[in-house]
């Protein structure tokens, strides 16, 4: 359940990005996640289809790349105009 | 269907809570108001410990608790039947409490008046060692009944600790706890924190930690 407030953060920042670039949708979305956290990919995934859910990243696919360390970021976000 | 483009975004998920949580400790320091997150699996005796704490300190400062929870007001009543100021937190099925709900709770606690302040956070070792709440020092507490490999499995939590208090050690007889291989697993982890052996029922062990305590008030207070 540690997953929600990071998911949380993802949706937040992907859906005011998607919304300064003016894009209609967010197809994919990749994340950068340390080892230290252990989230779960598909956790994360199931919480973003939730709360996503009405917004500009409905439906985004979330890719998990695993990294050392204790970082967490968005890499990078594949959008459509 | 649209142009579909790559968009770099490099943001840490944690930036904004960070940021937030840097402002927070900054206003603390100003205010002189010392700050503990204080973290601990469920039933490992933080209210207890609270409660002892505050007893032992003996009105040498001015001191509120904040208790965050999923829900109910079972500890904010405890510390208020002692006679502890305090304010029930709920963080609404969230796990650990981020620096955004800590600094609505210190604004709605009106934190400025104390010298000390508590965050008691979720019960759970895992979510609240992985958001910085802003506050001056992070303290865990690890009790006897469960168990010594704590410190190897959840790992962040014993990193992001400046001070562990191993509790309920009246109970030594009853359970197999390593005293020297939770020192080392926790150092190893974590070579700067301060390891405190205590009982929050008896007292015992407890001038340490209150000194521990006093020290950093003083420091935070230059």
């Amino acid at each position: 359940m540690h997953e929600l407030s990071i998911t949380k953060y993802v949706v937040d920042n992907v859906t005011a990005k998607a919304n300064e670039l003016n894009a209609t949708k967010v197809c994919k979305v990749k994340l950068k996640v340390g080892r230290y956290y252990d989230y779960v990919p598909e956790i994360i995934q199931l919480y973003f289809d939730t709360l996503a859910e009405g917004t500009v990243a409905e439906g985004a696919v979330i890719v998990c790349e695993e990294i050392a360390g204790k970082d967490f970021y968005i890499e990078n976000m594949e959008i459509e105009d | 269907m649209g142009n579909v483009r790559v968009i770099d975004v490099h943001q840490s998920v944690y930036a904004v809570n960070d940021e937030i949580a840097a402002k927070t400790r900054k206003r603390l320091k100003e205010e002189k108001t010392f700050m503990i997150n204080l973290m601990a699996s469920p039933g490992a005796g933080k209210t207890t410990t609270l409660l002892k704490t505050v007893e032992m300190l003996d009105g040498r400062y001015k001191i509120g608790v904040m208790e965050a929870d999923i829900d109910s007001m079972v500890d904010a009543k405890k510390m208020a039947d002692a006679g502890v100021a305090s304010i029930q937190v709920h963080t609404g099925g969230e796990c650990a409490m981020d620096a955004e709900m800590t600094l609505q709770a210190i604004e709605e606690f009106n934190t400025a008046q104390y010298d000390l302040l508590f965050l008691e956070n979720v019960g759970n070792l895992v979510c609240p060692a992985e958001t910085d709440t802003g506050a001056s020092k992070n303290v865990a507490i690890l009790s006897y009944p469960e168990g010594d490999d704590k410190p190897l499995k959840y790992p962040l939590m014993f990193q992001v600790c400046h001070a562990v208090l191993i509790n309920k050690i009246d109970t030594k007889e009853y359970f197999e706890f390593d005293d020297e291989a939770v020192i080392e697993r926790i150092h190893n982890r974590n070579p700067d924190a301060k390891i405190f052996f205590i009982s929050a029922k008896t007292g015992e062990g407890f001038s340490d930690w209150i000194q521990w305590l006093e020290d950093n008030i003083n420091e935070w207070n230059k």
